[in-house]
């Protein structure tokens, strides 16, 4: 069983790649929140417990802590990295950059997917609403004007439109919303790949 | 209880437990237990989210010959509180409409 050195030890490799500031803030709390529950009557092994696991407590503020700032912590390597792992690095350049390039483009496409639907629905709402208006103006301006029937048409086209346009705009707002939301969800779907991928690897490296 | 429900129900229990009195970690805890059970995993995000909203401050104490912090609700955290109580009154009113006897 690990004691309190090796369990804080342990935290700050797995928070390795945040800010010096944020890591040492967190052992802290973690400190003190050890030597708390052992002045209550626990012993080191039971107050960690208590606490929760090194994986518990990197994990939580891992996924606190804003995408950006998440990426460039996990992205930079945990070590120096050696020579012939540099150079393998640069030679390979043009097999992973492409790679990269491709995963960040399909990330970009799938929100302007997103996002090109919510405009359309919109441009589809606004334009039932403002084409009908327009019929409607032209309607009674046809029928001062004495076109008769062609403009009664025009009216009857025109309350048409604006009738669509209102009774669709209910359903359409709750899929924009709809659509908003799965955007959020995608971008904290990608954040737990990277919580995921973080702690895989310092296992490994263990 | 649903998880972004009890997120946001963990943040008031905080500033509730310090709202009288400043607090550390464990009493923090300790306090809020009989309503829901966390550990310190699950605090720390929350008091940092909060001191990042403005809604408590940090200071280090000695205690006991080593170093505590003590979190103090601002007035952008009571007013948290009360934005919760006014906000859960109309859902009281709301669950009590519901729940009502079938006649």
């Amino acid at each position: 069983m690990m004691n309190r050195g090796e369990y804080l030890d342990e935290i700050r490799e797995k928070l390795k790649g945040l800010s010096e500031k944020d890591i040492d803030e967190a052992l802290e709390f973690y400190k003190e929140a050890l030597a708390d529950r052992i002045d209550d009557g626990l012993t080191e092994e039971q107050a960690i417990n208590a606490v929760g696991s090194a994986d518990e407590v990197a994990e939580q503020i891992l996924m606190d802590t804003p995408l950006p700032k998440l990426v460039s912590a996990t992205v930079k390597p945990k070590r120096t990295l050696k020579a012939w792992e540099v150079v393998l690095i640069i030679l390979g350049a043009p097999l992973w950059i492409p790679v990269v390039a491709a995963l960040f483009g399909v990330a970009i496409a799938i929100v302007a997917v997103i996002f090109s639907l919510i405009v359309a629905v919109i441009a589809i709402i606004a334009s039932l609403i403002i084409g009908g208006l327009a019929a409607l103006v032209a309607g009674i301006a046809g029928f001062f004007a004495g076109e008769g029937v062609a403009a009664l048409a025009k009216f009857g086209l025109a309350l048409v439109m604006v009738g669509l346009g209102v009774l669709l705009f209910i359903p359409c707002k709750s899929l924009v919303l709809w659509l908003i939301e799965l955007c959020g969800r995608f971008f904290k779907w990608i954040k737990k790949q990277f919580v995921k991928r973080s702690n895989i690897n310092k296992s490994e490296s263990k | 209880m649903d998880v972004q429900l009890k997120r946001g129900l963990l943040e008031i229990l905080v500033l509730a437990a310090i709202k009288n009195d400043d607090s550390y970690g464990y009493k923090i805890i300790k306090d809020i237990k009989p309503y829901l059970s966390i550990s310190e995993s699950t605090l720390y995000p929350i008091l940092k989210r909060l001191e990042e909203g403005g809604c408590l401050t940090v200071r280090s104490e000695e205690y006991n010959g080593r170093l505590r912090k003590y979190y103090s609700i601002t007035a952008t955290g009571k007013k948290r509180i009360e934005d919760f109580k006014s906000e859960w009154k109309e859902i009281m009113d709301i669950y009590k409409y519901v729940s009502r006897e079938e006649e």
